[in-house]
Order: C-alpha cells, then sequence, then structure tokens
C-alpha cells in the first residue's frame, strides 16, 4: 500500500519523517511518530519484508 | 412541557422520548459526525475504493475497509433519497456487482472512537457500562443486516456483533440495539489509540462471522445468514443519525453546532484548501519553510498528503510578483500536534534567505491526517 519510501533528515540530521505515496496514489509524508496510524502501517510492512526504506538524500 | 418519571425507564417527556441515565442530560454521543454532515475529503462527491486491504475515509470519521477493489461506490446522499426527519445528509452505499464473498472477504463501513472519549465506559472490567446504539437505516434489500462493535489493545480485539431488521425495501428504519458491557477483563485501550470501532457489515465471509449477541474475543463483524450487500448489483444502504451512548435507552439524536462537529472532524483530519495555504520564509536560493497552526489539536502528529505532485504547487516570490514551481514539499520534522512546518524545495530561483513568500495552491490542497 506504500511505494517509494524514504527517509528524510529533520534539523537534527537525523529520520524523522518517511515520504512515500499511498495506495491510492497520493504523496504522503509521514511523522515518524508512534501513535501516527500510517507510521504504524509501515512499520508493519516493513516487518512482513514488504518495503524497503531508501535512507535520506 | 410534561414529563414522566419511572424506575424503568427514567425521564419520559410528552414527545415520547426517554432519558434514563444522568449521562443523557450532557454530551452523550460517542459517534462524531454520526449525522454525516462533515464531508472535508469529498464534499458530497462520490468515492469508488480501489486498493483492497487498506482503509479509505469517505464522509470525515467513516473510514470503508474492502478485502475487493471496487465493490461499492460511497458517497453522501447517494441516490438522493429524502433524509429521516431531522436530517440533512446520510451516508450512501451502493453495490456496484452482485459478488459472492469467499471466507476470507471484508467489506465493512466503521467508525473507530478514540480510546479518551470510551474509557468511562470501563470496558474490560466487572464495571463496564451498558450502551446503545441508534440510527437510521434504508436498504433496496431487506431481512436481518449485521454490524459490530470491536476493540482492542493495541493487539488483539474484543468484539460483539448484532443483529438488526429492516422490513420495508427503501424505507427509513429507526434501529436501537442495547450492548451489554464487556466485563471480560480486557485491556481497553483508554487514550488517543484505538478505542472501540462501530462496524456495519457490508460483505463479509465466515472467517469473519460469528454468533450474534455476545462478546467474544477476535474481530467479527457479521453473522451467518445477514444480508451481505455486496451480493446484490444496485444493492443500496444508506445510514444517518448514528448515536452511541451509555445506558439501555436510546435517546433522541445529539445535534451539534456545524462548527463545534467540524471541529470534531478536524482533530483527525484537517483539510486547507483556498489560493494561498501558507505563508513562509526562504532559507536558501532552493528552499523555504512554511508554517501554521490547526484549528484544535490533533490526536497524534498527523500525516501530510498531497492532492497532487509537489510540482503542482508554487510559491509566490513577492518582490518579482512571479511564480515558482516546487521539487518538493514534506512535512517538517518538528511538526507538532497544534502546528505544522513543511519544508519546500526548488530548483533555483528563490529570493534572498529570510524573505516572505507564499504556498500557492494552483486548485490544490493540503490535507493533514491523524485518522485512528
Amino acid at each position: 500500500m506504500y511505494t517509494n519510501a524514504q527517509y528524510v533528515n529533520g534539523f537534527d540530521g537525523k529520520p524523522d519523517v518517511i515520504n512515500a505515496i499511498n495506495g491510492s496514489g497520493q504523496f504522503v509524508s509521514i511523522p515518524m511518530v508512534e501513535a501516527n496510524s500510517d507510521y504504524q502501517r509501515i512499520i508493519t510492512l516493513v516487518q512482513e519484508g514488504k518495503l524497503n526504506i531508501a535512507p535520506a538524500s | 412541557m410534561s414529563f414522566s418519571i419511572n424506575g424503568t425507564t427514567g425521564i419520559t417527556f410528552n414527545d415520547s422520548t426517554n432519558m434514563a441515565t444522568a449521562a443523557s442530560l450532557g454530551p452523550r454521543n460517542r459517534i462524531i459526525n454520526g449525522n454525516m454532515l462533515i464531508d472535508q475529503r469529498n464534499s458530497g462527491a462520490s468515492v469508488t475504493a480501489s486498493t483492497t486491504g487498506a482503509t479509505t475515509y469517505t464522509i470525515d470519521r467513516w473510514s470503508y475497509y474492502t478485502t475487493q477493489a471496487s465493490k461499492f461506490t460511497i458517497q453522501q446522499n447517494a441516490g438522493s433519497v429524502t433524509p429521516p426527519s431531522g436530517f440533512n445528509k446520510y451516508l450512501g452505499f451502493t453495490s456496484s456487482s452482485s459478488y459472492t464473498v469467499t471466507s476470507t472477504d471484508l467489506i465493512t463501513t466503521l467508525q473507530w472512537i478514540e480510546g479518551y472519549n470510551v474509557a468511562d465506559l470501563n470496558f474490560g472490567t466487572a464495571n463496564a457500562k451498558t450502551i446503545t446504539l441508534s440510527f437510521w437505516a434504508y436498504s433496496s434489500l431487506t431481512g436481518t443486516f449485521a454490524g459490530s462493535v470491536i476493540g482492542t489493545n493495541g493487539s488483539t480485539f474484543r468484539s460483539y456483533v448484532f443483529t438488526f431488521s429492516i422490513a420495508s425495501a427503501n424505507t427509513w428504519t429507526y434501529i436501537t440495539v442495547t450492548i451489554p458491557g464487556d466485563t471480560t477483563t480486557f485491556s481497553y485501550n483508554t487514550t488517543n489509540g484505538q478505542g472501540l470501532a462501530l462496524c456495519f457489515n457490508l460483505g463479509c465471509g465466515s472467517n469473519y462471522q460469528t454468533t450474534a449477541g455476545s462478546w467474544t474475543s477476535s474481530n467479527y463483524y457479521s453473522t451467518s445468514g445477514a444480508q451481505n450487500i455486496v451480493s446484490t448489483n444496485g444493492a443500496t444502504f444508506y445510514i444517518t443519525g448514528v448515536q452511541l451512548e451509555v445506558g439501555s435507552v436510546a435517546t433522541p439524536y445529539q445535534f451539534n453546532t456545524y462548527s463545534d462537529q467540524l471541529e470534531q472532524c478536524q482533530r483527525y483530519f484537517y483539510l486547507i484548501n483556498g489560493t494561498f495555504l501558507a505563508t513562509g520564509a526562504w532559507s536558501s536560493s532552493t528552499a523555504c519553510f512554511y508554517s501554521g497552526q490547526f484549528p484544535i489539536t490533533m490526536r497524534t502528529t498527523p500525516t501530510l498528503a498531497l492532492s497532487a505532485a509537489a510540482s503542482s504547487y508554487s510559491t509566490y516570490l513577492v518582490g518579482p510578483a512571479t511564480y515558482l514551481s516546487l521539487t518538493g514539499l514534506s512535512l517538517n520534522g518538528v511538526t507538532g500536534t497544534e502546528w505544522w512546518l513543511l519544508a519546500a524545495s526548488f530548483a533555483s530561483g528563490g529570493q534572498g534567505q529570510g524573505q516572505t513568500t507564499y504556498l500557492n495552491s494552483n486548485g490544490n490542497n493540503l490535507q493533514f491526517s491523524a485518522e485512528l
């Protein structure tokens, strides 16, 4: 349900957002916050080996 | 106005409405947008969910989950029937085919209620409170329909499947269902995560069916023999006036002002549209930051979704009074639940550091989602 996932670094130089394309083809910018349901789905997909997240550019 | 009081139904007013508990005297509906009034995402337009195994939001706070693509069109006031008295809007589902569900299919519409808003129900303890669901339903089909109330501790589920009957096709029917509190020990979420979900079955297989009328482990949505609306091409199912409250008596629907109801919805989804979406400042010749405030504290730090590619937005250069296309637009990590910060990038051509700029929509919008 997500493709083209990539970490985005915050001001401190550490990843705190994941940019991706969702199942509807929309660009989404997902904060790496545990209570965010999109982030929860991303983590599940990564754990199931269904999604790779590219490093921040 | 006259009223009577007795030990069974509590206060009965002269219009025959009842209030059985003290909780009925204040804000009591745990469902948000139960009268289907707010539709920030689609503004009344039809939606067809083409993504399987995922949640699609339709009218505010109401989501649709399906294991099969494009089985329903979903729309506020689909079919343009007259809503029940006192209501202007309803949520409508129209089946796009005659699909026979398999055991693993699940097609449902539901609303997750935030844990904070059901913490007082004491579910999962010996003091669990009885709740009552009421709503108006309309269908081209008749017979027994099903839904469920589901709770979670974050990893496992509890559920209570209920049934209701629609005897006359294409006629609004007022439904009430009283559900005993779940007294089985279970750690229901009582903070800002998923608390309880109210689900209406549109089509589900045997894996998601159980006996109606009692609490059970796992997540179930229907019972054997209940209508699967997806199985009839063109079948309709409409609902409105959905209320879930404490007690064993259904009280009249609790109407809110439009502004209060919109604000309730904006805790979970906030749409910014218009010509200029935000004000920002340049940080270099190829980057700038835009910021803004949410109208209400969101449930958690939200996801940003763009309605079009970043290159479809532009920024207004105040000095030369020209527009410059973006190459990227993203949340910045320091975004909170009360305010947001976006980072935009450009190929070149920005103004000097610190210069003010405006994010131009070009007819697109910004969508912030903190849904459950």
